[in-house]
């Protein structure tokens, strides 16, 4: 069990490494850099700037270097909490990402209660009460829970938000509590904006899950087991949750990981479309203008999130079902 | 009543998307306390079914849509007829594990892989005593040493995967047996078992047997077996009972063509060379049920005009023994 979580761990680590990497190469592949999108924007505000300027700001930002030393330069500093400078913003790529980083975290962490709070009750009761009018108006909804693209889920729940409720258009805060210190009231504020992005990011997931709970638990109902266990005289809800549930519950907490991937990825466009004060837009605007260091660390920041998903994922499997955790006792 | 099960008159019927059909038809039988039946026929004609009535663990599309089963408990002597009671209700729940218990056909997948064999036999343990957690366990390993687990004070705290076939037929054995039940029912206990543990298995049943007074319903195909443990004997073909009696009334009397040709199919011992003949044609489909009595078509003593027309009714040819056939209308 303490071998296995433990090459759970270095495998964890070995990947992280090879994330980094891709995370370097993919802020370096489109073409040009730093210097050429400010030497553009300066000329398209009709400010002339010099080819040997431009070279002498690559030299200053470090960007002649060959690429590897780029790298381990740069992923040295993040090693020691150093995730360098956004030179678009004209201060640490820290201090920028620091004060929007935990409205990410709570949208992504809210996302996910959200997903499995809705689906898991109702693919169970869709399952048990197959073919009544709830599971066929669940599936329904799931499919087009499902089918909806989130962008236009966004802009209907923006309207509606606005139109039923008086809620602001967008952004997580009433323009009141905006740039006002943290209280309770503005936590407040919060959740009831938090809501609609929540709603847009978790809609598909939900439905995905919601499906997935329903198929194997229509599976595992009728398996011998359960026959078995009822022949023991146990009651209908406790064997239903002792048993089959319990059982339905491997395929969702292997995706778990996958899951919160898909709401990752899916954020910066809703933050964008919502005017969410997160991440999102920054990740967009830093990928637009080349500034390196912020992308980056972005991406890193991202990927991590991933990663730590899955080795969760990967940890409660290990706890819910005995057959792989003797397996790897072995 | 001094029997502990009487069953009459059931019909069960199956609601499909093609229709409804009945599954089991005019089925009857009684069995005395601490006595064997056998349930005996080929696949698909209705054993299982008609035992997992008796529990109500019918899926749902299955129905019991006529007849009793009464039940009468050897604690209070109470008569309860479990085909009026809620399947999902607690009067069921009461005699399941307690009063009548259940051992399947697949010991491969009878527990779930997610827990101990421990916490699964003293689930049941603890449903119907009034033992705490720890006394549940001890009362658990018990059972396991008695049939026949080696080691079973270790054994309680494995899981399913970690024992064999046959051990996990035993561990489902010590679960029915944990409550002390008066009745039990046994789907093909041994089919999925190698022919040296059927025969383990088929011994150990048989001393259970003595030690706690139960009754069994034996459920197999393999006839070798119901003259080695079974008292009486209940042939079914596609949903009826077309003949019941004592074993000797069925293996020395038989009448129905279709019993003397399940005993032509037998294989046995000191005669090996012997050819043996298998019954020739299928088992009809459920939707596509011969008109009369069900076995004409394949039956070797079929009458024209008679067979394939009237359902023949039942002939007592001695005192326990019954057939339904048109030979002896
Ligand atoms: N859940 C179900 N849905 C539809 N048909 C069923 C269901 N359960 C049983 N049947 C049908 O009922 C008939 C009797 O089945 P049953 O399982 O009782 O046979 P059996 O005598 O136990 O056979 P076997 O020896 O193969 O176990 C079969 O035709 C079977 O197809
Ligand atoms: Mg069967």
């Amino acid at each position: 069990m303490l071998r296995l979580i433990g090459e759970r761990l270095i495998s964890t680590v070995i990947l992280m490494a090879a994330v980094s990497v891709v995370a370097f190469i993919l802020i370096q592949l489109p073409p040009g850099d730093f210097a050429d999108s400010y030497a553009n924007k300066k000329a398209q505000g009709g400010v002339v700037i010099t080819l040997e300027e431009v070279d002498e700001m690559r030299n200053k930002l470090g960007l002649d270097r060959p690429l590897y030393i780029q790298y381990f330069d740069w992923i040295g500093g993040v090693l020691g909490g150093d995730f360098g400078f956004s030179w678009e913003f004209h201060r640490p790529v820290s201090d920028v990402i620091g004060e929007r980083l935990g409205l990410t975290l709570a949208l992504a962490f809210s996302t996910l209660i959200f997903t499995y709070l809705l689906a898991l009750p109702i693919g169970i009761y869709s399952a048990v009460r197959q073919y009544s009018i709830g599971d066929h108006v669940m599936t329904l909804l799931g499919y087009i829970g499902l089918a909806t693209p989130n962008f236009m889920l966004a802009l209907i729940l923006l309207y509606v938000g606005s139109e039923l409720f008086g809620l602001s258009a967008g952004g997580l805060f009433s323009p009141e509590y905006a740039e006002a210190e943290w209280s309770l009231a503005r936590f407040g504020d919060m959740l009831a904006h938090l809501w609609v992005p929540v709603v847009v990011l978790g809609t598909a997931g939900t439905a995905f899950q919601m499906r997935t709970m329903r198929a194997t638990l229509l599976d595992e109902i009728n398996k011998m087991y359960v026959i078995a266990a009822r022949a023991g005289g146990i009651s209908e809800f406790k064997l239903l949750m002792k048993y089959p549930v319990r059982m339905a519950l491997n395929p969702i907490v292997s995706t778990l990981g996958w899951e919160l991937t898909n709401i990752i990825s899916g954020a910066p466009i809703v933050a964008l479309v919502l005017s969410l004060p997160d991440t999102g837009p920054l990740f967009l605007q830093a990928l637009l203008n080349q500034d390196m260091y912020l992308a980056g660390a972005m991406i890193l920041i991202y990927c991590v999130l991933v990663v730590i998903g899955t080795l969760v994922s990967d940890l409660l499997l290990l706890w819910l079902d005995p057959r792989i955790r003797l397996e790897g006792a072995r | 009543m001094d029997n502990i099960l009487e069953v009459s008159d059931l019909e069960i019927m199956l609601s499909a998307d093609q229709g409804t059909v009945d599954v089991i038809q005019s089925v009857s039988f009684k069995l005395a306390p601490g006595k064997t039946l056998a349930l005996v026929g080929e696949s698909g004609c209705g054993k299982s079914v008609t035992a997992a009535s008796i529990l109500r663990l019918l899926p749902r599309e299955l129905e019991i849509t006529r007849g009793s089963i009464l039940f009468r408990s050897p604690d209070s002597g109470e008569v309860t007829d479990i085909a009026k009671l809620a399947p999902r209700g607690s009067a069921i729940r009461d005699l399941r594990g307690n009063d009548i218990a259940m051992i399947f056909q697949e010991p491969m997948s009878s527990f779930s892989p997610l827990y101990t064999i421990g916490n699964q036999i003293g689930e049941v343990v603890q449903l119907h005593r009034k033992v705490s957690k720890k006394e549940a366990r001890d009362i658990t390993a018990g059972l396991l040493d008695k049939v026949g687990i080696p080691d079973a004070w270790a054994a309680v705290d494995r899981y399913p995967h970690e024992y064999s076939g046959g051990m996990r037929q035993r561990a489902m054995i010590a679960k029915a047996l944990s409550c002390d039940p008066a009745l039990l029912i046994a789907d093909e206990p041994t089919t999925a078992l190698d022919v040296t543990i059927q025969a383990q298995i088929v011994e150990l049943m048989q001393e259970l047997q003595q030690e706690f007074h139960m009754a069994i319903i034996f459920i197999t195909h393999d006839l070798g077996v119901v003259a080695q443990v079974a008292d009486e004997v209940c042939i079914m073909y596609a949903g009826r009972v077309v003949e019941r009696g004592q074993v000797r009334d069925i293996f020395h009397e038989a009448r129905h063509p279709y019993t003397r040709d399940l005993l032509h199919a037998m294989p046995r011992l000191g005669n090996l060379e012997e050819e043996l003949v298998a019954i020739e044609g299928n088992v009809p489909g459920l939707f596509d049920m011969p008109t009369g009595c069900r076995f004409h078509p394949r039956c070797a003593a079929f009458m024209a005009d008679t067979c394939n027309v009237r359902t023949p009714d039942l002939t007592q040819v001695s005192g326990s023994h019954i057939v339904e056939c048109h030979l002896y209308d």
